[in-house]
């Protein structure tokens, strides 16, 4: 099978077991290893994490960009209600009053 | 029957009996069971398991109060016991040839095949009743045991062994580039000795993964400094596992390192015939030795059977009787009262279940998900 993955690990721990690396028993999931700390030394591995990494924080970053949108707005108009809420309320007939107003 | 035919029935019954040798039938060494103390216990049986921790002294200085300490506690737990049982029924057919075979004054070289079936059949059902007790031992000092048949279901069954005694190494050991088993061992020794006070000096494993476990880098390049100068790794035999098993008890500092290969057959609901081994072939459970029968490490609650009980009570099918409230295994023989249809079913039965008391008696390393390269179907 060769190494555990990260997702592995954490299923040993989550079975009441421990998980042996690099000479260290882990028994409770905050102790692991990060998945940059696991990737180390293997060249592959350290791209692989490096790129989801990169989508972490682009996702990361465009939360925090529609945060500070909606800061420098206030008053939220109908093309900024995002479309779940759009969705959700159609029930409660919220929809309509924000779009009279 | 005229005496000339009788020596062709010698020689055709010859044939059926080196047939019926069977290997697989042929007692194994159940190493679990040998070495664990079957106690009497009662049904639902209260235990209290005692946990304490000694704590040093203070250093108090004169006419000053000491202080005291509370840091033990029982916590209770109870056993129900389950039954142990499977039978075996002799047709009217078979009834038919065994007695047509002793009328024919027995086979002189059948091995009592023939001439005691009735002791061979009770002592295999016997035996595979010890084969149940010696797979939930194997499944105790894994902490984990699943079970599934006739209705009985369990998952995941646990004796409450510590987490960090239950370990995956990262690297599993059939990476023979990267796999450190020989750190691994030592590492989980280590917290045995240190957090638990348990020195691990054996080891039992499948031949599979001891032979995984040698084939690794670090393994060989650890060995290597315990031979001769002029002697490299390469020069060793694999195959030679007494040779490679002396060398690595040495090189893991264990006192045994027992290969354990032993399997038991179940009979699928179709018929077809399944066999499993008691240890299962990915595990490596660490022991200790002076641990062995002893009561107050694991031991098996061996109850008393119930149909020991009921038998005396009131009239049964029961061939005999067993002689009162009996403890198992107990094998015993029914026939229908009315003989409709007229055969004899045979019987063996324990009550009990495995307790662990000192949960870090025994230590478990998963070391990977690979298969017994050797194939484990039925040979015959």
């Amino acid at each position: 099978m060769g190494t555990l993955t990260r997702a592995e690990m954490e299923e040993a721990i989550k079975a009441g077991g421990s998980v042996l690396h690099k000479g260290a028993i882990y028994h409770q999931l905050g102790q692991l290893p990060s998945e940059a700390e696991l990737a180390e030394g293997d060249p592959e591995q350290e791209a692989v994490v490096a790129s989801a990494l990169d989508a972490q924080i682009t996702a990361l970053q465009r939360q925090r960009d529609r945060l500070h949108l909606s800061r420098q707005s206030p008053t939220i108009g109908p093309a900024q209600v995002p479309e779940k809420l759009v969705a959700a309320d159609d029930t409660s007939g919220t929809k309509s009053a924000k779009a009279n107003k | 029957m005229p005496a000339a035919w009788q020596l062709l029935q010698a020689a055709r019954l010859t044939a059926i009996i080196q047939s019926l040798q069977d290997v697989r039938q042929l007692p194994q060494s159940l190493r679990f069971l040998g070495r664990t103390a079957i106690v009497p216990a009662a049904d639902s049986e209260i235990m209290a398991r005692f946990t304490g921790f000694v704590t040093i002294a203070d250093l108090v200085a004169d006419d000053q109060q000491a202080v005291t300490y509370q840091n033990t506690k029982l916590s209770y737990e109870t056993t129900n016991i389950p039954n142990i049982k499977h039978g075996a029924a002799i047709t009217q057919a078979m009834l038919n040839q065994l007695q047509s075979l002793m009328e024919n004054g027995g086979m002189p070289r059948d091995m009592g095949l023939f001439s005691n079936y009735e002791n061979r059949t009770i002592d295999g059902l016997l035996l595979g009743v010890r084969q149940r007790m010696e797979a939930l031992l194997v499944a105790m000092a894994c902490d984990g045991l699943t079970y599934d048949r006739l209705g009985i279901k369990m998952t995941n069954v646990t004796w409450g062994m510590p987490a960090d005694l239950k370990v995956t190494p990262s690297v599993t050991w059939d990476t023979a580039a990267t796999a450190t088993p020989v750190n691994d061992i030592w590492a989980v020794r280590r917290t045995g000795r240190v957090r638990y006070g348990q020195d691990f000096d054996r080891m039992s494993l499948s031949t599979q993964a001891f032979m995984y476990m040698i084939a690794t880098t670090e393994f060989q390049a650890k060995a290597r400094t315990l031979l001769a100068p002029n002697v490299s790794y390469t020069n060793l035999t694999l195959a030679d596992l007494d040779a490679q098993r002396t060398l690595a008890q040495n090189v893991m500092g264990l006192r045994e390192i027992e290969l354990y290969d032993a399997r038991y057959w179940t009979q699928n609901p179709d018929g077809a015939l399944v066999s499993t081994p008691f240890l299962p072939i990915t595990k490596v459970v660490l022991s200790n030795s002076a641990d062995d029968n002893d009561p107050t490490a694991t031991d098996f609650a061996n109850g008393i059977t119930t149909e020991s009980i009921v038998s005396g009570l009131a009239p049964s099918e029961m061939v005999g009787g067993v002689g009162g409230p009996t403890r198992g295994p107990i094998s015993y023989a029914t026939v229908p009262a009315d003989l409709n249809p007229p055969n004899i079913v045979y019987w063996a039965v324990a009550r009990g279940f495995p307790r662990k008391h000192r949960l870090q008696s025994t230590a478990v390393l998963t070391v990977g998900t690979f298969t017994d390269t050797i194939a484990v179907g039925p040979p015959f």
